[in-house]
C-alpha cells in the first residue's frame, strides 16, 4: 500500500511561492479562531446592539412621522461611534480573549512550529497570520455593523443630509481598523508569554480591564484623566472622538493618545516576534 | 534516478561539517561532521544525545552555534527553497486536536506550495498511504497514538521530499503500523530520497538499513554498517545481576567459569557479574544455584538497551590515548577521511580482549 500504487504522478504544475503563505496561514489562523466558542458567541450575539440600534431609529422615526412631527436628524457620528465603545466592550473582548490572548500559547502548547516552520514559512508571516486573524474578525464586527447604522440613519434624514452621513463610512472603516488591529497584536503579544492558556487570557483580561478600572475610578474621584493613558479601551475612545470629531469628554486629545497606541503596536511586534523566535528552539 | 530528481538540479543530501549546537551551557551537539547520499540512514543513540538537535539543524527549524549544514547543497535555516525539499516528522506527539487528519495534512501540504485541490489530494494520498483511508476525516483527538503517528508522517511525505527527516517514527505503532511506515520510508528511499531515522532501538534501525550513525552526549562516535554495531555488542562487557540467598557463595562458584571477567557485591544477597560470554554465564549461574542449592531471586540485565554500548563506546574512545579520539567523538573532518569505522571496533576488540587475558591471568 504505496502513495505510487494508488495511482501517484510526480507533480508537474507550478508550486506557489513561499510568500503565498501568508495567506495560507491566515487562512487557517480564521478557522482556527472559528473553533473558539467565544469567538462564535461574540460573532453571534455582536448583530444585537446594531439591531436593537437600527429598530429603535426606525421606531422612532415612525412615531414621529406618524404624528406628523418633523423629526430631528441624529447625530451619526455619535451614534456610530458609541456603537464601536459597545461592540469593543462586548465582544471584541471577547474575541481577543478566544483568539487573540491564547494563539501562540496555544500553537505552543500544541507544538505547532515543529510543523509550521519545517515549512517555508517565516515567524513573521506566522505573526502576520495570527495578528491578521483576530483583526479581521474584530474589524468585520464593527464595520459592517457600524455601515448598517450609518445606512439607517441616512434614511432617516433630510436627503441634502444624506451625503454628509454617508461619508461618514471612511472615518468608520478607519476607526474601526484602529481598533481591531492595536487590540489583536496587543492580545497576541501576550498570547506569547507562556504556553499556558490560562496564564496568557488570564493576562489579557488583566491588560485590558484593570488599568481601565483604575484610571475610571480616579477620573471620577479626582476629575483627573490623564490615568486614561493607560488604559488601552480609553485611547482607542481618544482616538476615535478625533476620528468622528466628536467633542472629547477630557482634556486628552487623540496626540495624547496616538503615540501611546503606535509604541504599543511596536512594542508588541518586537516582543512577540522575539518569544515567537526564542520559542521555536525550545519546542 | 526518477524523472522528478533529475529536474530538481542538487543530489539529495545532507552535510555538516563542525556541527555543534548548545542551549544555555547545555551542549546538545559537538563537532558533528558527516555527509549523507540518498538512502536511509539510521540515527541511533539514547535519549539526549543530540539525535533530534540534529534533525532540527538539518530541517532549519534551529541555527547551529559553530559549524555548517547543507541539506541538498544549501543552508536549510529560513531558506524557503531548502525547506520545500525537506521532510520533518517531528517526535513530540501533538497535533491540533480539534482539526481532521486530512485538513490538517492538506494545511501542510498547502504550506508547501500546492494549490488548493492538489493540496487536498496530495493530503489524501498521503494518509491512504499511511493506512489512514477510513479514518482521515476524523478528528485527530480522537486518534490513537499509532495513528496520530501516522498522521505526522504523512505530512512530512505530503510535498514528497527529497530529505526525510524522521524522528522515532515508530514511538507508539503496532506491528501493521509498523510494516505500513518501513514500507513508505523504503519506498521513499528507492525513490533517491535521503532518509534520516532516528531511534534508540537498533532492531528498528537493522528492519531498514545497514547504515548507521552512532550519537551519544551530542558526539558522533561511530558511523558503519548495523553488522559492526552488533559485533561491539557482543564484545562489550555484558552485567547480569543476580539476587540470591548467598551472593558471595554463588560468586565464589562462578569465578572459574570462563568469560566472567568481574564482579562486584551490591549487599549479602546481590552480586552483578561481568562477562565477555553472556550465555554461558547465564547457564552458569543456573547450574551452581541448582548444584548449590541456593534460592535465587532474580536475575536481570541492567545494560540490556543500546545505552550501554553508547557509553562503552564513548569512554573507549576518550580513554584511547591519542588514537581514536578525535575520529570517535566526531570532528571537524569530513567522516570519508575518517579512519574506517571497523578499524576502530576491531582496535576496540583487540584492547578489550588483551583487558580481559590480563583479568583472567
Amino acid at each position: 500500500m504505496t502513495v505510487r500504487d494508488l495511482g501517484y504522478r510526480p507533480y508537474q504544475g507550478e508550486r506557489l511561492p513561499a510568500s503565498q503563505n501568508t495567506r495560507v496561514m491566515l487562512r487557517h489562523a480564521l478557522r482556527r479562531a472559528w473553533g473558539s466558542w467565544l469567538v462564535k458567541i461574540a460573532l453571534f450575539l455582536s448583530w444585537v446592539p446594531p439591531v436593537v440600534a437600527i429598530a429603535g431609529i426606525g421606531i422612532r422615526f415612525y412615531i414621529k412621522s406618524q404624528a406628523g412631527d418633523q423629526v430631528p436628524p441624529l447625530d451619526a457620528p455619535t451614534y456610530v461611534h458609541g456603537l464601536y465603545i459597545w461592540q469593543l466592550w462586548l465582544f471584541i473582548s471577547l474575541i481577543t480573549l478566544g483568539a487573540g490572548a491564547s494563539a501562540i500559547a496555544e500553537d505552543l502548547n500544541f507544538k505547532a512550529f515543529q510543523f509550521y516552520f519545517a515549512k517555508p514559512v517565516t515567524p513573521v508571516q506566522y505573526l502576520i497570520s495570527r495578528i491578521g486573524a483576530v483583526s479581521i474578525l474584530s474589524f468585520s464586527i464593527l464595520v459592517v455593523p457600524g455601515t448598517l447604522l450609518l445606512i439607517a440613519i441616512s434614511g432617516t434624514i433630510e436627503p441634502e443630509l444624506r451625503l454628509e452621513s454617508v461619508a461618514l463610512i471612511l472615518p468608520a472603516v478607519l476607526h474601526a481598523a484602529v481598533i481591531s488591529v492595536v487590540l489583536a497584536i496587543a492580545s497576541v503579544t501576550v498570547s506569547s508569554f507562556s504556553k499556558s492558556r490560562a496564564f496568557t487570557m488570564s493576562g489579557w483580561i488583566l491588560v485590558f480591564l484593570v488599568p481601565h478600572v483604575l484610571a475610571s475610578i480616579v477620573f471620577e474621584v479626582s476629575d483627573w484623566p490623564w490615568l486614561r493613558l493607560i488604559s488601552l479601551p480609553a485611547l482607542l475612545e481618544i482616538v476615535g472622538d478625533a476620528v468622528f470629531k466628536i467633542e472629547p469628554s477630557s482634556d486628552l486629545r487623540w496626540f495624547h493618545a496616538l503615540p501611546i497606541l503606535v509604541a504599543v503596536c511596536a512594542g508588541g511586534l518586537t516582543l512577540s516576534h522575539r518569544r515567537l523566535r526564542d520559542a521555536k528552539v525550545i519546542t | 534516478m526518477s524523472e522528478k530528481k533529475k529536474t530538481k538540479g542538487t543530489e539529495p543530501s545532507v552535510r555538516a561539517v563542525g556541527l555543534s549546537k548548545w542551549y544555555g551551557k547545555v551542549t546538545a551537539l559537538q563537532d558533528v561532521s558527516l555527509h549523507l547520499s540518498p538512502g536511509i540512514w539510521g540515527l541511533l543513540g539514547p535519549n539526549g544525545s543530540g539525535k533530534t538537535t540534529f534533525l532540527r539543524l538539518a530541517a532549519g527549524q534551529i541555527k547551529p552555534n559553530l559549524g555548517e549544514i547543507q541539506v541538498c547543497g544549501v543552508n536549510p535555516f529560513a531558506r524557503p527553497e531548502a525547506l520545500r525539499r525537506i521532510g520533518l516528522c517531528p517526535e513530540a506527539d501533538a497535533m491540533y486536536d480539534e482539526l481532521t487528519a486530512h485538513e490538517f495534512v492538506t494545511a501542510m501540504a498547502r504550506l508547501s506550495g500546492y494549490d488548493k485541490s492538489e493540496a487536498a489530494d496530495r493530503a489524501k494520498d498521503a494518509l491512504v498511504a499511511f493506512g489512514l483511508k477510513d479514518a482521515m476525516e476524523r478528528k485527530v483527538g480522537g486518534y490513537s497514538r499509532g495513528m496520530r503517528q501516522r498522521a505526522k508522517l504523512a505530512q512530512s511525505i505530503v510535498h514528497d521530499p527529497d530529505v526525510l527527516l524522521l524522528d522515532e517514527p515508530l514511538t507508539g505503532t503496532d506491528p501493521t503500523s509498523r510494516a505500513v511506515i518501513l514500507n513508505q520510508v523504503r519506498q521513499r528511499a528507492d525513490d533517491g530520497a535521503v532518509v534520516l531515522f532516528s531511534t534508540h532501538v537498533l532492531h528498528e534501525v537493522e528492519a531498514l538499513t545497514e547504515q548507521v550513525l552512532l550519537i551519544a552526549r551530542g558526539q558522533l562516535v561511530a558511523h558503519g554498517q548495523v553488522h559492526e554495531i552488533r559485533a561491539l555488542l557482543e564484545e562489550h562487557p555484558h552485567h547480569i545481576r543476580v539476587e540470591c540467598e548467598d551472593a558471595r557463595r554463588l560468586g565464589a562458584q562462578l569465578l572459574a567459569v570462563e568469560g566472567v571477567v568481574g564482579m562486584r557485591f551490591l549487599n549479602a544477597h546481590c552480586v552483578e557479574f561481568e562477562t565477555r560470554d553472556p550465555d554461558s554465564t547465564y547457564a552458569a549461574i543456573a547450574n551452581v544455584c541448582v548444584e548449590q542449592d541456593l534460592d535465587l531471586s532474580s536475575m536481570t540485565s541492567p545494560d540490556a538497551t543500546l545505552e550501554a554500548l553508547f557509553h562503552y563506546l564513548v569512554e573507549h574512545s576518550t580513554r584511547g590515548a591519542g588514537t581514536g579520539a578525535d575520529a570517535a567523538v566526531g570532528s571537524a573532518v569530513p567522516s570519508a577521511f575518517r579512519p574506517k569505522p571497523d578499524a576502530r571496533a576491531a582496535k576496540a576488540s583487540a584492547k578489550a580482549s588483551a583487558k580481559s587475558k590480563g583479568a583472567n591471568s
